[in-house]
């Protein structure tokens, strides 16, 4: 670790982000949310949250890798390429699952 | 201001060198601006041209016609129905001239006009009744006047500061001004708050003070007014192309968004041309007669071209179409007795056969006073026998929007010339049906139009049953019908409510045509309104977007936002999709843009605080904010999706900041990451002198490659962004930066700015890290759209 003092700022400063999108996102999640109960009366509240945010699982998983990656230093070059190539493999997977057809859109 | 600010704080605290470069790129940057803002102005001043008002003015004895502003007193102007009097003026010959003063005295009827000098002292402008003055509109004969005053000078000039009252502020430049108000309020945020952080843990005051200078500079999209302007002009360009002219750029937003479409009927569901429909006999039996007297008793000048009065011409088209024009050759016309306006009638008389016939063709109440007699099914009847018969007729047909002249004749004594006393004891025959036809395509416009998410009101001065015969024949579906009379009962409430419901409004007047447009838009509708008449003008003001056609008055046309060179809902329909397309795409650099800066100012600000040098130099900054709206300056040629385009949008501010508040701190996180990987893997944060370069070069390639790449996610709604087709100028000119930003560090302007080359690891790590983010962040659009809507 060449010097703890700027790592520890780092972590805070990629964690603070981190959060403060987490935070973003469940005030406007919150916002919608009588909206959203009317439509979606029917489907159960922790299926809904966990379905709904999974990005912000995925954002906090790779939060973690990211830190822990690049605590090991330069060794970490190949943990770190890997790991994006895992994330990005499984985003594309969500992404294209999660498709949003033209005439789907309005 | 603050770029000036900044080459300022730099010239005198720092280096001349950092000065110099800063008003280097505020010289590229206000270079581009102008450019572009030029070219933009240079289109829309073409475009403008096309529609001008011209005057025809007459100096030295030679006719022709100009631009109205650079006429001169003592020109000699020629006026016509439906002219702007474009100056005070003398008036020195006027056959049947009348004009509307309304907007200039308040007098709502026509004034009459003379060339004759008037005996008054001291007159009240009013009273000059030969004088016509500027402003006014020419609503019936014409004349010719020598201007005595221009402009200014003008009576209407010289009350103009209390009679001309601005267009109401759009719904886009509503927009505009809360989204200033917002960046405003980010941008003394983040300027103040990393200014005293930066100051209180020890950084040079100078250091910090540019600094937070350079991240306010960055938080600005400067190019945004060029960008703006650009994409509306470029797109008043192509609505050109589908004969859609564009007087005020403000409106192609409103005039894209706009969701309920106010018109007249004429000439936009109808053909606005009189054509003959049928003929009618008295009796059962078609009698011919009556076509081959109209024929004859017919004023249109027949050649290769038929001119005249659009009735008479209307005849003849009718006779040509069914081949019957040869029945006048047996004729010889003997006399004519013309038209006037107080018979309201003509007469010929023509021989067949040393047979002499008087036929006389009118408008039916005045041909009924002179009949004797009427002809049903080859037997004459006393027209008083049978007058009730013909008047339910007559009635029955006007009511339905039909146009009747009645038709009748007599053998009149053998004489060399007749006389207006000789239209007397006829003998009815029969009626000439006239009818401004539907369009064949109105139905289909207007199916269009509603797939867009367009509602068409009527509004209408003729009676409710014409408009209800028009959309019926169309198959429109007509939920309610309103009149004036019905209108004038109600509260403002109620018009509010019953405009909503409401698909034709019959028989009303100017002033309820405000007020309808006025309730829409109270009722939150960005409301359009079509018309061409003089009286139409205020309603044209009034509407979000007031749209004219070419053919139509002059006062109209200045009225107007758009001018449609067809009167054709057609036209118009292509003219929403374009204005559609402009909004997206002005939207998407809003977005991008907001969000993208907000992003990474907000991690330069989070770094200056730990770290031991400036994550990046002011002037790096600005070399970035410049390379980026390089790369967008082709964004208003990019392609927008087509489901983007099928429903009209609202500028939402709200979305805007929920926007920037959600996908900036996406570009921040890979910011910090990309700290980490500069000072913990590539040694950045190792105590050497090359440590800071190596860290800014470091983030200013990842930072860039990840603001411009994420044009291609965030421009498009659709999962994967892949699935939606960029622009080819967009695609280019983006990658083309990417790539010159890439190589900067190596080259001497990298030298110059303070990069330093990049370690090939760094790279293959760049790519991965920016995929990541690239599919993240359109991860992030299921959830955002999800929960947002626009």
């Amino acid at each position: 670790m060449p010097n703890l003092d700027l790592f520890a700022w780092w972590t805070i400063s990629i964690s603070g982000g981190s959060i403060f999108l987490t935070l973003v996102s469940i005030y406007l999640y919150l916002s919608t949310r009588t909206k959203r109960k009317q439509t979606e009366r029917a489907r159960s509240k922790p299926a809904s949250l966990v379905k709904d945010f999974i990005f912000v699982w995925v954002l906090l998983s790779l939060l973690v890798f990211y830190i822990v990656s690049i605590q090991l230093g330069s060794a970490a070059i190949f943990v770190f390429a890997a790991g994006n190539i895992i994330v990005e493999v499984l985003l594309i997977l969500y992404l294209i699952k999660n498709r949003l057809k033209e005439s789907e859109q309005t | 201001m603050i770029l000036i600010a900044c080459a300022v704080v730099a010239g005198v605290f720092a280096e001349l060198e950092q000065s110099i470069a800063i008003l280097t790129m505020i010289a590229i940057s206000v270079i581009l601006g102008f450019y572009n803002e030029y070219k933009a102005e240079k289109i829309v001043e073409n475009l403008r041209h096309s529609i001008a008002i011209e005057a025809v003015v007459t100096r030295d004895g030679k006719s022709s016609q100009i631009d109205s502003k650079m006429l001169v007193p003592g020109d000699l102007v020629s006026l016509y129905v439906g002219d702007i009097v474009p100056a005070d003026m003398r008036m020195v010959e006027c056959k049947d001239l009348q004009t509307d003063e309304a907007t200039f005295t308040g007098e709502s009827f026509p004034v009459e006009k003379t060339i004759e000098s008037l005996d008054i002292q001291h007159p009240m402008p009013q009273q000059l009744r030969n004088y016509l003055f500027m402003g006014t509109v020419v609503v019936h004969g014409s004349g010719k006047g020598v201007i005595v005053s221009t402009g200014k000078n003008t009576e209407f000039g010289a009350i103009s500061k209390s009679l001309i009252r601005s267009h109401p502020e759009t719904e886009f430049q509503k927009g505009v001004k809360k989204y200033g108000t917002m960046l405003l309020m980010f941008t003394l945020a983040l300027t103040v708050g990393i200014f005293s952080l930066n100051a209180a843990i020890g950084h040079p005051l100078i250091d910090s003070l540019l600094f937070s200078l350079a991240v306010a500079v960055g938080l600005v999209p400067e190019l945004m007014p060029a960008i703006v302007t650009i994409s509306l002009a470029q797109g008043a360009r192509r609505m050109a192309k589908v004969k859609v002219i564009v007087k005020r750029l403000v409106s192609i937003e409103d005039f894209g968004n706009m969701d309920v479409f106010c018109t007249d009927k004429t000439g936009t569901l109808t053909e606005g041309k009189i054509i003959l429909r049928d003929i009618a006999s008295l009796g059962e039996e078609v009698d011919h007669k009556v076509l081959t007297y109209s024929l004859l008793c017919n004023a249109a000048v027949v050649g290769e071209k038929i001119v005249g009065n659009p009735m008479d011409a209307a005849i003849w088209e009718y006779a040509k179409k069914n081949s019957t024009q040869e029945t006048v050759n047996s004729y010889a016309k003997v006399d004519e007795i013309p038209f006037d306006y107080q018979r309201r009638m003509m007469s010929v008389v023509v021989k067949k056969h040393n047979e002499y016939i008087l036929i006389s063709k009118g408008a039916p109440e005045s041909v009924f006073a002179k009949c004797k007699d009427a002809e049903i099914s080859g037997r004459t009847e006393p027209i008083d026998a049978v007058s009730k018969a013909i008047n339910d007729k007559f009635l029955n047909l006007s009511q339905l929007g039909y146009r009747l002249l009645a038709i009748a004749c007599r053998s009149p004594e053998v004489k060399s010339s007749y006389a207006v006393e000789d239209e007397r004891d006829l003998t009815l025959l029969g009626f000439l049906i006239f009818t401004d036809p539907p369009k064949s395509d109105a139905h289909e416009a207007i199916n269009k139009l509603k797939g867009m998410g367009v509602d068409v009101k009527i509004l209408t001065g003729d009676n409710e049953l014409v408009a209800k015969t028009i959309c019926d024949e169309l198959k429109i579906p007509v939920k309610k019908v309103v009149c004036g009379s019905e209108l004038m009962q109600m509260s403002w409430t109620e018009i509010k409510a019953a405009v909503e419901e409401t698909t034709i409004f019959a028989r009303i007047t100017p002033e309820q045509k405000l007020d309808i447009i006025k309730a829409l838009k109270a009722n939150g509708h960005v409301v359009g309104f079509g018309g061409d008449g003089v009286n139409d003008a205020p309603a044209l003001y009034e509407a979000d977007v007031g749209i004219s056609v070419d053919t139509a008055v002059d006062v109209s046309k200045e009225a107007a936002d758009i001018v449609l060179l067809e009167k054709d809902l057609l036209v118009l329909a292509g003219g929403i999709n374009e204005g559609r397309k402009i909004f997206g795409n002005t939207i998407k650099y809003i977005l991008m843009g907001t969000s993208s800066n907000f992003g990474n100012m907000f991690s330069a600000a989070a770094a200056s605080l730990f770290l031991p040098f400036l994550p990046m130099l002011p002037m790096q900054i600005l070399f970035m904010n410049l390379l980026y709206d390089v790369a967008n300056m082709t964004l208003p040629t990019d392609n927008v999706d087509e489901e983007y385009i099928k429903w009209p949008k609202r500028w939402d501010i709200g979305f805007v900041r929920k926007y920037t508040l959600f996908f900036g701190p996406f570009s921040s996180l890979y910011d910090f990451l990309t700290y980490g990987i500069m000072l913990f893997i590539f040694g950045a944060a190792a105590a050497t002198p090359g440590a800071a370069s190596l860290f800014q070069s470091g983030w200013f390639v990842e930072s860039f490659w990840t603001e411009v790449l994420v044009i291609f996610v965030i421009r498009t709604r659709r999962i994967p962004f892949l699935t939606s087709r960029p622009g080819k100028w967009l695609m280019l000119l983006t990658l083309s930066c990417v790539a010159f930003g890439t190589i900067v560090p190596f080259t001497l302007l990298g030298d110059f700015l303070g990069f330093t080359a990049l370690p090939a690891e760094y790279w293959a790590l760049l790519i991965l890290m920016v995929a990541t983010y690239l599919f993240l962040v359109d991860a992030g659009k299921v959830f955002f759209y999800k929960i947002c809507k626009f």
